[in-house]
């Protein structure tokens, strides 16, 4: 099973069999649960907690801020949020003390018998209310961060422009409904000092360090180890260090083991939302449809603390043009502070929100000029050779040309068309729509060579190699792809390379599981780490022996044959051997994170998507009938989950853009349960049409690029534009629930 | 207040004491120790806690297990593999790709089998009909249609 076969999920069995324990499902002597007190205003000064004395709070135990050991605060990239509020709230959920008892309804119940009092103030916690401050009072902005991108003039671009359109989009904010809650469990202190966490995360070295941090102790004494995760999508990234310190402390003060589960309304109301977007658009074309001058501004809705918005909105600039090239290019970027839970990592990490503005905002230029979607697109996308905007040269691997001409023509998008136009069937109008896109993959700029990812291969005494790497299995199919990329390399069968889910204790750090480049990168590490193994294991051979061209093993010097086995117990001896190697970064021009120039991302992934819907005027109800799919990821490493990760990842933008619809009054989220928080079922999904495209990126596995967001990516936008076809009424947001979309064509003045 | 039931749990008939305020999910989950079945929402809409129940599709987490007679024949996830139909659904969920995090997964299998057992030939439309009530986030759904296919009787698309 080499790279490009879909061998068997590793972890597959156990999941059907119902084996597979997840963090609550695991049994551990001794444990007790908690639960967290939280802020019942959306921003104030807190002035005291108060126990009901009618409650024997002998049974149980409780945490308050003055109970931190080291600092009161969970680090992400910043320091600024605390662990436990103490003084200020920011945001209505707010974690103010934590409860601990022998059973989950008991120290949930303790928690609702402590009284939060707090002074309230003035709070933010809708986007007209930020952007009223981002325009008229500034002042009154709270900065996460600012990026502005120059390329050339776009002020005298725009003057030069035959035409110029403008317009605004919002998108909004999105949570992620992994089916398994967020989960952790705490251990007090061992006798060495050590404090385990163990839990439903993505990034182990992300929650050690904060651990850590907050305790006060070095990070050598924090280990942290990943339990099987249900689904993930950005939402265990950052927000498990938050559930980290809260058990912690939890552990420490009642020495025992305690496990937190937060409830789903618990969830889905205060853990990490995907930032909300505003993106105001001015576009210059001239009047063959070639894109001139593009000026952009953004505003991200960061919530209360900042925890992942710089990066974010990094992202979000960095795919604010679209896969396109533009002469001159201006980009405004904000993140700013609300009081709303922290806004978080969530698949697509700010490249959804403004590639789903510039390609609405593309088809309303080409309704301007009177070109289709489709030939304004292929006028001006991006090819080898192309440069963007930040001066980078896509210099191989750009497959969103094949990516459109494949959903083009398998939709059938222009007879289409011309078949149906504005035609009414029973009330219902029909349209399509049409989007590309792409996404970096890997971290922005000098991020992978700061990272200095490792990876380790170890052969066992049983000629068994272990996989052990950082790198976390949440569905995805880390668990197999990993060892058929290894195996591939060493010239074995699959089931003789194994992954384990990571222990910090055990694994080195690879990075984070996030922004698409486990594959990518990871995997190119591992690649290395497997040619070295090979040359290991013939380094400890007789002289002159070699690798076997045909048939596995190698060919010692007096000619016999010997299986990779038993060379590979030949060089692991008693003790096992171990290979570490480190990311080797690719040849770049640099990255000015200050101006946004240089080499942005090592490679980019594409893709297109075509989808037909039908509108109900009468009721805004937009039903997808057939979605047609085409990415370029580089190489399918195991396509059965490549597949399931973008047809998955299509679903959740479909989701987005459709009928996820959360809505904030008196600073929270109304929307907190499944029940109105709606993702979309077996019955919403329209039939789905993939082909998968294959553009070698030369420094990928097999020629394989990232592929786990960039599905997120151009599904909603296509939506809009479907809509827009099929009502004549383009939409400047989404969810398009069918209030938007009545009020669009309201607007619009139309009536059919 | 403590109740007793007869239960049959996966064709094993035992004496289950809980507290009559215990969903059925608890006691699935904390009394008899059989972690598969899930809880994902905890108000009946996510399908993650499904059983079968008197050969019925059941969400545990909104059935009190009290009010399930002495008798109830239950089936969980940890069950399904002793039946060929439950054999053949997991082996088609894992070649089809339908299985990703895996959380959702006990809950579909659930109602796959439930399904399949009094509509072995379902059509995609019942397949989705039926299953509406299982949500996934992961899969986008597709590939659990084709797994369920691929089981039903001369269901192949």
């Amino acid at each position: 099973m080499g790279i490009g076969d879909s061998a068997a999920r590793v972890d597959g069995p156990d999941k059907a069999r119902g084996r597979t324990r997840f963090a609550a499902d695991i049994p551990i002597e001794g444990l007790w649960h908690g639960a967290v007190v939280r802020a019942p205003v959306a921003a104030g000064q807190l002035v005291t907690l108060s126990l009901d004395p009618a409650f024997d709070w002998s049974q149980v135990v409780v945490v308050r801020p003055e109970d931190i050991p080291g600092v009161n605060a969970v680090k992400v990239i910043e320091t600024d949020m605390p662990c436990l509020a103490d003084r200020e709230i920011r945001y209505l959920g707010e974690p103010v003390a934590l409860v601990a008892a022998p059973s989950q309804d008991l120290a949930r119940s303790a928690a609702l018998r402590i009284r939060v009092d707090v002074i309230a103030s003035e709070s933010v916690s809708q986007m007209d209310e930020l952007l009223e401050q981002y325009r008229n009072t500034p002042e009154l902005l709270h900065i996460f961060r600012e990026v502005t991108l120059l390329d050339n003039d776009v002020e005298a671009g725009l003057s030069a422009s035959r035409l110029v359109v403008c317009d605004e989009y919002i998108t909004g904010p999105q949570e992620h409904v992994y089916l398994e809650p967020q989960s952790m469990i705490g251990f007090p202190a061992d006798d060495a000092g050590i404090v385990r966490i163990a839990g439903s995360l993505q990034c182990p070295y992300y929650v050690r360090p904060s651990v850590a941090y907050m305790l006060g102790i070095p990070d050598e004494l924090v280990v942290v180890e990943q339990t099987a995760t249900g689904g993930a999508f950005g939402g265990k990234e950052d927000f498990p260090s938050v559930m980290a310190c809260h058990v912690a402390l939890m552990a420490r003060a009642c020495g025992r083991p305690v496990r937190l589960v937060l409830s789903r309304e618990e969830d889905m109301a205060f853990s990490t939302k995907r930032h909300s977007a505003w993106v105001s658009i001015k576009a210059g074309v001239d009047d063959d449809g070639a894109f001139r001058a593009l000026d952009v501004e953004i505003v991200l809705d960061g919530g209360a603390y900042v925890t992942l918005s710089p990066v974010v909105l990094s992202r979000a600039v960095l795919h604010a043009c679209g896969a396109y090239r533009w002469e001159n290019v201006r980009i405004r970027a904000v993140a700013a502070r609300t009081n709303l839970p922290p806004s978080g990592a969530f698949r697509g990490f700010g490249a959804p929100q403004t590639l789903t503005a510039i390609e609405a905002h593309v088809d309303a230029i080409s309704e301007r000029l009177g070109m289709t979607p489709d030939a304004i697109r292929r006028r001006n996308l991006l090819r080898e050779g192309s440069v963007m905007a930040t001066g980078q040269v896509l210099d191989e691997s750009v497959g969103v040309e094949a990516c459109l001409d494949s959903v083009v023509r398998r939709s059938g998008y222009s007879d289409r068309r011309q078949r149906r136009g504005f035609a009414v069937e029973q009330g219902v109008q029909r349209g399509m729509g049409l989007s590309i896109f792409m996404h970096g993959g890997g971290f922005v700029g000098s991020g992978e060579r700061d990272l200095a990812s490792k990876a380790v291969l170890f052969v066992h005494p049983d000629g068994r190699v272990e996989i052990l790497i950082s790198n976390t299995e949440m569905g995805q199919g880390i668990m197999t792809v990993m060892p058929q990329i290894v195996s591939a390399e060493l010239g074995i069968a699959v089931d003789q390379v194994f992954y384990s889910l990571p222990d910090t204790s055990r694994v080195p750090d690879s990075g984070p599981t996030v922004s698409s480049r486990s594959t990518m990168i990871v995997g190119r590490i591992l690649t290395t780490a497997a040619r070295r193994l090979t040359e290991d294991i013939i380094a400890a051979l007789p002289a002159g022996a070699i690798r076997a061209a045909d048939g596995g093993g190698f060919i010692l010097p007096d000619g016999r044959r010997l299986s990779w086995r038993k060379a590979a117990m030949n060089l692991a001896g008693t003790t096992g051997h171990k290979v570490l190697e480190q990311y080797d970064p690719p040849p770049s021009n640099g990255w000015d994170d200050a101006t946004h120039k240089g080499t942005a991302y090592p490679v980019f992934s594409w893709g297109a998507v075509a989808v037909e819907v039908m509108v109900d005027p009468k009721t805004g109800v937009v039903s997808p009938q057939e979605l047609w799919l085409a990415y370029d990821v580089g190489r399918a490493v195991n396509p059965v989950l490549a597949r399931g990760q973008l047809e998955g990842g299509s679903i959740q933008a479909l989701g987005w853009g459709l009928t996820e619809n959360l809505t904030v009054r008196g600073g929270r989220y109304v929307h907190d349960r499944m029940q109105t928080y709606i993702i979309p079922t077996f019955a919403d999904v329209p039939a789905m049409h993939l082909e998968m495209i294959e553009v070698p990126y030369s420094r990928g596995p097999g020629g394989a690029k990232g592929l786990g967001e960039l599905p997120m990516n151009g599904v909603a936008a296509a939506i809009m534009n479907a809509v827009r076809d099929a009502t004549g009424v383009g939409l400047n947001r989404i969810p398009a629930v069918p209030e938007v979309v009545l009020k669009a064509i309201e607007n619009a003045g139309v009536s059919k | 207040m403590k109740v007793i039931r007869n239960f049959e749990i996966n064709g094993q008939v035992r004496a289950v004491e809980f507290d009559s305020s215990m969903r059925l999910l608890d006691v699935i989950r904390d009394v008899v120790g059989l972690t598969g079945t899930k809880e994902s929402c905890g108000e009946g809409e996510c399908g993650a806690c499904s059983v079968i129940v008197d050969g019925e599709l059941r969400l545990s987490c909104l059935t009190l297990a009290g009010t399930l007679p002495d008798g109830s024949r239950i089936l969980t996830i940890e069950g399904l593999e002793d039946y060929e139909l439950g054999r053949r659904l997991q082996g088609s969920f894992v070649e089809h790709g339908a299985i990703q995090c895996g959380f959702c997964t006990p809950g579909m299998l659930m109602a796959a089998y439930a399904l399949l057992s009094v509509n072995p030939e379902s059509d995609e439309d019942e397949i989705r009909t039926a299953m509406s009530g299982n949500l996934c986030r992961c899969t986008g759904y597709q590939m659990i249609v084709e797994a369920v296919q691929d089981c039903a009787k001369g269901g192949s698309r």
